[in-house]
């Protein structure tokens, strides 16, 4: 298990400390501009549903919302403005246990999956939305309830940006923990490597929708679980239990692939079965390039 | 067995390069990268369904490999496969070594014909499968000796004669009892011509091949002594004892003034030396005529040589042995002496023994006969220097005579008694009662022409006539016979016509008494005047003097026993003759007989010996000869497959 050293006051005083939260913040804050530069629609669609007010167009705006009738009576364009819709709480809940730790070159799939959900974060304080946050790994390991406020937002990001320790989790045990702290209804965004017996993490994903939230599974992994993109020998250490295992990486490659394969399909076709979206992104694609092919994906549902 | 030999076996140190792979491996092998990775959830599975696959794979690998690195040591050593023991399988060979004396002969290095057939023996032994059935046999003229292969060296020439016919006709007895398919006699032998029997050679069967080795070496020059005997062995005064030679020269080339020593000694150690020098042209003979001044009775021994250096050295010599005595002295005692010596009674038998022939070889029959006239009344005269005495139709005989014939002999001497006109049963009856005649004699002479119709043929001086050729006694024949009534004592009859007794003898003490009812002139009979007369009178006087079976002191024979050795020895037997043994003088011709020759008296084929059959017996040839049963093309063919297949099996680990 990964020990990290407590959070205390005087550690949130670091320079270093609040570096990193800076540092996290200033990466979520350009992967949503990316994202929403990136998008053709407003990415307000998804989380906000009342009409506010109007605005002049401008360039990159929706066209399905352009209010045709004030275009005839004034000769002029305004976009229809929405009322966010504030009794939506996003729900982050994010694994923060030692296989999601597992340190090669590039990206680890923590620090992936911290910027994801900085910028998920971000993207619903954007929107005025009430964002918690859960860190679990074997148990819920911090819990941070829904809120609006741009205080709660920066606490969220300090919370994720903290070193900690990441104990081993071979249970979702601390899903359901997790659950059962979000009694209110809401969207809930899993992150997760998903290393968990099937059954037990459809299980918790019920768990979640029995109470009416809105699940949504970001499944991290790294390149080198999805594909072992690597020749010859090796010892491949996992970052639960510490076991070894050596072989021919290139040996295995196809079998492995095809069992990885397997087991995302199955995840996939489970959650469907569920009406949950599974996405499954790998640490070597560019975050805003992953989100924004969520969200187009997104649109085209609604 | 799989017969796989190499012809560069020091190649197969090259087969060290098979841990070539294991080296590479253990020098080049991939370091191990450690990768964390967040679960090992799939890799298990993935690896323990890979693992034994790939653990086979790479021992596979690893054996194509090092059977690469091995199968190219391999193809440097040149393997050949070697189908001997197949071969042997079916293989009977006999295999017969010369050792005549001719085997001897040297040839320019010094080397005999002899080591030379043992060094092609065991060139053929080597060439052979331990599954072959070998008999090995040293053969010559005196017999064939089965060796086991280890006794070949001790192996050494005899002084016998080579005799093809012998030597063959055991090896194809051998051969018609095995039941393999291929039968070989191997013949190592010099060749020599007077090897050939008279008779022509017995064909082998057809399926019987004969391998000939010709070990022999053309000899230029051959001096030879063919025989070597003693003449006149009689010591007489007006004579010398003389010991002749036939020396031979089987060379093409003259010699000149070659030494020749006779050295004989008696056996009061008393040596006589006497030398002559030949001169011989080429092919040619000589008899060479050595005379030895001897002057008493006895045994003399000794040797004939040559001093002269040629191919054969065994035939350079020959061994002699004879006895030299005084004539035995003979008494005839004539009871009708005639008015001319012609007329004499004894005068037919004592020309008969006077008779000697001019040259003599052999046993001795020399007489020296001495005739008195029984009518002048002198009587006997001392007796005890007589071998026999012969009474010729006496009249009379006193008792003094009687008792004096008895003591001559009881005390060895021999009586040989004719009948005549003067002879009736009164005037023998002096012997007759002292019991020395073979019978009592019929008191009237019987008339009429009468033939001999029987006679003891195995009696030692009539034993000869048995054979029609030497003279038929049937053509005897009497007019007037006085034959003898009845045998008495251990009489036997030696000659009879009908009912009569007309010739007995009765042994009287150490002596012997022969009657014979006629006369010893042409009074009652004509055998005087046929061929039979002297023969049968010699063989008479020869048998009562002990001339023909005891006094036989020499026996002269060519080798002809197996292990049987040259030279002069003491019999075996209990008389205390002497063997002398020489070499086979056919031993000593140089002609030779060539292997195509051989081959169409016997009926079989030349076995060809070209490198092709060689190597399909499973010859090692030097280093650089091609071989017909090389392997490796099949080998540059098995190495592609295996790299082919490492190349594979190497690209599915890898890829």
């Amino acid at each position: 298990m990964t020990v990290a050293a407590p959070i205390s006051i005087r550690e949130l005083a670091d320079p270093k400390w609040m570096s990193s939260v800076e540092d996290l913040d200033f990466i979520a804050r350009c992967v949503v501009e990316g994202v929403v530069n990136g998008l053709h629609r407003s990415p307000y669609v998804g989380f906000s549903v009342d009409f506010a007010s109007h605005r002049e167009y401008s360039s990159g705006d929706d066209l399905r919302h352009l209010n045709w009738k004030l275009y005839g009576r004034h000769d002029r364009l305004y976009i229809k403005q929405y009322e966010a819709e504030t009794n939506v709480d996003l729900h982050i809940v994010l694994d923060v246990s030692s296989s999601m730790t597992a340190s090669n070159d590039g990206l680890t799939k923590l620090r992936y999956a911290l910027l994801l959900s900085a910028s998920l974060a971000r993207l619903a304080a954007r929107q005025r939305d009430a964002v918690g946050l859960i860190l679990f790994a074997d148990t819920v390991l911090e819990h941070y309830s829904a809120r609006g406020n741009s205080d709660h937002l920066l606490q969220l990001l300090s919370a994720l940006a903290r070193k900690r320790p990441h104990p081993s989790a071979d249970s979702p045990r601390g899903l359901h923990e997790a659950a059962e702290l979000m009694p209110r209804r809401g969207l809930v965004v899993l992150i997760s490597d998903l290393y968990y017996e099937s059954a037990e993490l459809f299980a918790a994903v019920d768990h979640f929708s029995h109470f009416g939230h809105d699940v949504l599974l970001f499944q991290v992994l790294s390149p080198l679980e999805r594909h072992l993109p690597i020749d010859g020998a090796v010892k491949l250490v996992d970052a639960e239990t510490g076991t070894v295992l050596e072989t021919l990486a290139h040996e295995i490659r196809a079998s492995f692939e095809t069992a990885v394969e397997k087991w995302i399909n199955e995840i996939h076709t489970g959650c469907q079965a569920r009406n949950v979206e599974h996405v499954c992104i790998t640490t070597d694609v560019p975050l805003e390039v992953a989100l924004v092919n969520y969200f187009a994906k997104r649109a085209l549902l609604f | 067995m799989l017969g796989l030999n190499l012809i560069h076996a020091g190649f197969l140190v090259a087969g060290l390069a098979a841990a070539l792979p294991v080296l590479i491996h253990l020098l080049f092998r991939q370091r191990t990268r450690t990768v964390s990775i967040g679960s090992l959830r799939f890799l298990h599975e993935v690896v323990k369904e890979h693992r034994r696959r790939r653990r086979v794979r790479q021992w596979l690998l690893l054996s194509l490999r090092v059977l690469a690195a091995l199968l190219l040591a391999l193809l440097f050593c040149r393997p050949y496969l070697d189908r001997s023991h197949l071969i042997g399988l079916e293989q009977d060979v006999v295999m017969l070594l010369d050792r005549s004396a001719s085997m001897q002969a040297r040839d320019a290095s010094g080397e005999t014909a002899l080591t030379r057939g043992i060094a092609a023996i065991r060139e053929e032994l080597s060439r052979l499968d331990d599954n072959a059935i070998v008999h090995l046999a040293a053969w010559d003229s005196a017999g064939i000796t089965e060796m086991p292969v280890d006794q070949l060296r001790n192996t050494t020439a005899t002084a016998a004669a080579t005799d093809f016919g012998l030597g063959l006709g055991w090896a194809r007895d051998i051969l018609s009892t095995s039941d393999r398919s291929t039968r070989r006699i191997v013949l190592v032998t010099d060749m020599q011509r007077s090897g050939l029997p008279r008779a022509p050679l017995e064909r082998l069967s057809e399926n019987v091949e004969l391998v000939v080795h010709d070990v022999g070496d053309p000899m230029p020059k051959n001096i030879a002594i063919e025989s070597a005997d003693a003449l006149r062995t009689e010591l007489r005064p007006d004579s010398q004892v003389t010991v002749r030679v036939v020396v031979r020269n089987h060379g093409p080339l003259p010699v000149k003034n070659v030494k020749a020593t006779c050295a004989v000694e008696s056996m009061s150690k008393e040596r006589f030396t006497v030398e002559r020098e030949f001169s011989l042209a080429g092919r040619g003979n000589t008899v060479l005529d050595f005379p030895l001044p001897l002057q008493s009775d006895g045994l003399y021994k000794g040797k004939v040589s040559l001093a002269v250096d040629d191919a054969l050295s065994h035939d350079n010599a020959r061994w002699i042995a004879f006895e030299a005595r005084h004539p035995d002295r003979v008494l005839l005692v004539d009871g009708q002496e005639g008015s001319s010596i012609f007329s004499n009674e004894t005068y037919f038998l004592e020309t008969a023994l006077r008779l000697r022939t001019e040259e003599i070889v052999g046993q001795l029959q020399s007489f020296e006969p001495e005739r008195i006239a029984w009518e002048a009344g002198k009587g006997f005269p001392r007796l005890d220097g007589y071998r026999a005495i012969v009474l010729a139709n006496v009249r009379r005989l006193s008792d003094s005579d009687g008792e004096r014939l008895e003591e001559f002999l009881r005390g060895g001497g021999s009586l040989l008694i004719f009948a005549g006109d003067q002879v009736t049963a009164e005037s023998l009856s002096t012997l007759h009662q002292r019991g020395l005649l073979p019978g009592s004699v019929a008191e009237e002479p019987v008339e009429g022409r009468r033939r001999v119709d029987r006679w003891d043929t195995k009696h030692a001086a009539l034993a000869c006539f048995s054979d029609p050729q030497q003279g038929d006694l049937r053509r005897l024949e009497f007019h007037r016979l006085l034959p003898l009534e009845q045998l008495e004592g251990d009489s036997v009859e030696l000659l009879g016509c009908g009912n009569l007794i007309a010739a007995a003898e009765r042994r009287v003490g150490s002596g012997r008494c022969v009657y014979i009812g006629t006369t010893v002139d042409r009074d009652w009979t004509e055998l005087p005047r046929t061929p039979m007369y002297v023969p049968l009178m010699r063989q008479l006087v020869a048998h009562l003097s002990d001339q023909l079976s005891d006094r036989a002191a020499v026996i002269h024979r060519t080798v002809s026993k197996t292990g049987e050795a040259v030279g002069i020895a003491r019999a075996k037997d209990e008389e205390g003759r002497w063997v002398v043994t020489n070499a086979d003088p056919r031993e000593s011709a140089l002609a030779r007989i060539t292997e195509d020759e051989l081959h169409k008296l016997v009926g079989t084929q030349q076995i060809p010996t070209s490198a092709e059959a060689l190597s399909m017996a499973g010859v090692k040839l030097p280093e650089g000869s091609s071989r017909t049963d090389e392997i490796w093309t099949v080998l540059v063919w098995l190495l592609f497959a295996v790299l082919a297949t490492e190349t594979f099996l190497a690209g599915r680990i890898h890829a």
